[in-house]
């Protein structure tokens, strides 16, 4: 009894130093980068003076990071949610079906900075695309497809079959009855995942370093052949390459303050969504 | 008597089990024949045989054929989309896709490429109208179907059912869920109905059968017993099995 | 019924597996061209990695070496930091706080780490380096300590999906044999979860590995053998995103960091598969069970 008290205590005590040191983290972002953050900020274009004091804003780096996550979900959604209707509605079980599951899984325990890799083989140097938003948006949407395949296929099977048999009793084909049936049913959850992808890939660094992203450009992004800046390599350029680190350093705070704003914009639609669902069944 | 279908030799297996055995007769068309018989003997398999729902299932097999319109529909070359269209089904428990009223009478019309706004809005009409549910719903076509009624559901499923005109209709227990006001409500439809469709109906309910089948076909573990005229099973039936099964549920 | 859309639908459906073989190719076929001008043996068994220097050498052995370090120290603190958090939050926080906590850690497990990596830089190094008066705080603890915390939500939110849904029937019989809950806990709930535990130790073990931006800023940059933890490292994925931004197309240099990166694929692939093989069997064995 006595043994159980002071297990329990101890356990407790740990387990909310590690919470307060994960809490922390939040709240020395929010801190830090508090000061720097204004309108200015959020919209004007970067520039360094010659002490390699960062000035201005990280207008390019923001359009930058919704251009190439924006693309990136445009190549990955429409194969993702199509994947996924695959795994559920045409080839659900057997030995097949294994294989293709657990491909989807190691795709996604792939390292994204090999990833990086093969956009930069494929992508950048065999399709030509270069250095690119299109390269990096490419390389990041395989990043998200194995979330959407899952997403989407968990979203599908939970949608009870007695609607499935209503439709093909009345002669719809498989694919009918995929998209126009069952798939409104589950699209709640597959925005769920669609979200989820993209709050990943927003904050993703090593896929889009030697795909497309630069530290300082002079202007906005205005086309997808071009390099462009993000939010989460602006971060890591500061802190590696800059001459005047505390500047930097402060500057970077901003940076990951928007960021983890962004990100938490994107959970906390992702929870409205669900709820959604659950209103719904 | 006209014929609608004919069951020839039919037996069904999954995997290795047997659930129906050499079942043979022929279903009269334009007229309600109810099957009966104890749980798990197969008349729901055997329902769900013709309308080729069994198909879904990797381990299902057959021997025997179903002949309907001089062509047997087992077969694999006669298309399974096109034997839907003229075999209709209603389940046991209603499922309404969760959609509007008119999307879901709409729907089989849809998928079969019919687009003309005139003659889909006729047809919801007029299937809503011989399922008795277009005087309730008229007003709120666009409503969703989930805020109707367990027996209202029941009926728009037998309207989302007759919407693409088929020439059977297969209804497997559709009242089992049902309240008992919904049920004779839905027993008067079937009766207008059948008038232009053949009806085969699965039911656990003598009274049921007793109250609007022409004719009856008693099951007993996967074996056709007897079929005949409804009548004549109910009040003097050739076979005991019969007789045992129907004094055993009139107590 | 073989029309269009069906045909986009399956296709669609072994683009996974397209992709996977597609990444292995694409990785070897850029790292092969390597040997012309490295044998493969200096590849894995040398001891100096330092492509830049004339000659060039390309062993990876150092870069293997910090890299089972970290990940070993990694595992050290996170795996029992988020058996621990678990336990905590099925066994001893009030109903309301759970769900709290369970959306405070995804939310925390969306944080980008390349802002881990912020923090660690700015904050830990300095401390490291004025408090504890470390040579330099960019090392192997820093990165470890950083790379924990980024690792810790997806452990803690699996075993405590594990263990709030164990077999209740047991739980009981222990209970009524006198068991309290810390000792069905101990003896009955944790033994049964040997099997998932495993391999969720493997999966963290795989993201670890995989893991970039954190110990590529926070470790230093050192491609040397580790001989203490409060020594700067380079690991193995580091390593590419360090260099491969100067380093030009179809050179050695390249071909070599193609090869990490196969490397790196390989050992990733292989955890995951051993990962997901221990989850199966258990499966089976629950079924049977």
């Amino acid at each position: 009894m006595f043994k159980q008290r002071i297990a329990f205590l101890s356990l407790s005590i740990f387990s909310i130093g590690i919470l307060f040191a994960i809490g922390s983290i939040f709240a020395l972002i929010l801190v830090n980068g508090l000061s720097v953050l204004n309108w200015n900020f959020l919209i004007s274009i970067t520039s360094f003076d010659f002490k390699g004091v960062p000035h201005g804003g990280i207008g390019p780096a923001i359009a930058g990071t919704f251009m190439v996550t924006g693309l990136g979900l445009v190549f990955a959604v429409p194969v993702g949610i199509l994947a996924g209707i695959y795994l559920s509605e045409y080839r659900s079980k057997g030995k097949i079906f294994n294989v293709l599951r657990m491909m989807v899984a190691n795709l996604a325990g792939v390292p994204s900075v090999v990833h990086g890799l093969f956009g930069l083989a494929v992508f950048a140097v065999l399709f030509k695309f270069g250095l690119s938003i299109l390269s990096s948006a490419l390389t990041l949407s395989i990043l998200a497809l194995p979330i959407i395949i899952m997403t989407t296929e968990n979203a599908m099977r939970d949608v009870p079959n007695d609607l499935r048999e209503a439709s093909y009793s009345l002669g719809a084909k498989k694919w009918q009855s995929a998209l126009l049936v069952v798939f409104p049913v589950a699209a709640s959850k597959i925005m769920t995942g669609v979200i989820l992808a993209s709050a990943r890939i927003a904050g993703e660094t090593a896929p889009i370093l030697f795909t497309g992203a630069t530290l300082y450009l002079a202007h906005y992004p205005t086309a997808i052949n071009q390099q462009f800046m993000a939010l989460p390599y602006m971060i890591y350029g500061l802190m590696t390459t800059s001459i005047n680190i505390s500047a930097s350093t402060h500057f970077a705070y901003g940076i990951a303050l928007v960021l983890i704003t962004l990100i938490a914009l994107m959970n906390i639609a992702i929870v409205i969504f669900r709820s959604k669902t659950r209103k719904n069944s | 008597m006209d014929v609608d279908l004919k069951i020839e030799n039919l037996s069904v297996y999954f995997g290795q089990k047997q659930i129906l055995d050499s079942i043979s007769f022929e279903i009269p068309a334009r007229s309600i024949t109810a099957i009966i018989g104890p749980s798990g003997c197969g008349k729901s398999t055997f329902l769900r045989t013709i309308n080729r729902m069994n198909d879904r299932f990797d381990d299902f097999s057959h021997k025997g054929s179903i002949i309907f319109d001089d062509k047997d529909i087992l077969s694999n070359d006669y298309p399974v989309e096109e034997l839907r269209k003229k075999i209709g089904m209603v389940f046991q428990k209603p499922n309404p896709f969760p959609k509007s009223i008119y999307e879901n009478v709409v729907f089989g019309l849809k998928i079969h490429g019919v687009k003309e706004r005139k003659i889909l809005d006729e047809t919801v009409k007029s299937s809503l109208e011989s399922a008795s549910l277009y005087d309730q719903v008229k007003d709120r076509l666009s409503m969703n179907a989930y805020k109707l009624s367990g027996g209202q559901q029941q009926r728009l499923c037998i309207a989302r059912a007759l919407a693409i005109k088929p020439k059977i209709l297969l209804l497997d227990e559709p009242t089992s869920a049902i309240d008992p006001l919904a049920t004779k409500q839905i027993e008067e439809v079937l009766e207008q109905i059948s008038k232009e469709i053949t009806i085969l109906i699965v039911t656990h309910n003598i009274q049921q059968a007793a109250r609007i089948a022409d004719y009856i076909a008693f099951f007993y573990m996967g074996k056709l017993v007897e079929f005949g005229k409804a009548e004549k099973i109910l009040n003097a039936p050739n076979e005991k099995l019969t007789d045992d099964y129907l004094t055993g549920m009139y107590g | 019924m073989k029309n269009i859309i069906d045909r986009v639908i399956s296709v669609s459906g072994w683009v996974s597996i397209a992709i996977i073989v597609a990444i292995t190719f694409f990785l070897f076929y850029n790292w092969i061209p390597l040997f012309k001008t490295a044998s493969p043996i200096e590849f894995f068994f040398g001891t100096l990695w330092y492509p830049t220097a004339i000659p060039p050498f390309y062993g990876i052995l150092p870069l293997l070496d910090a890299t089972i370090w970290i990940s070993f120290l990694t595992i050290l603190i996170t795996f029992p930091s988020a058996f621990v958090l678990a336990i905590f939050i099925t066994h001893v926080a009030p109903k309301r706080l759970r769900y709290f906590l369970k959306i405070f850690l995804e939310i925390f497990s969306s944080v980008p780490s390349v802002i881990l990596g912020l923090i660690g830089l700015s904050i830990v190094a300095p401390y490291f380096q004025n408090v504890f008066n470390m040579d330099t705080g960019q090392n192997i603890l820093n990165a470890a300590i950083m790379l924990s915390l980024i690792t810790i939500p997806m452990p803690t939110s699996m075993m405590e999906d594990f263990i709030s849904a164990f077999s209740p029937e047991q739980k009981e019989g222990a209970q009524a044999l006198g068991a309290n809950e810390f000792e069905t806990l101990t003896k009955v709930v944790i033994p049964g979860l040997k099997g998932p535990f495993a391999s969720i130790a493997m999966l963290s073990l795989g993201r670890i590995f995989g893991e970039t931006m954190i110990v590529l800023m926070v470790a230093g940059n050192a491609a040397i053998f580790p001989s203490s933890i409060f020594q700067p490292a380079r690991v193995l994925s580091s390593t590419i995103a360090a260099e491969m931004g100067e380093t030009p197309v179809n050179t050695p240099h390249f071909y070599a960091l193609f090869g990490i990166g196969a490397v790196l694929f390989a050992m990733t692939f292989l955890i995951n598969l051993v990962g997901e093989v221990i989850r199966i069997r258990y499966e089976r064995q629950m079924m049977k069970g």
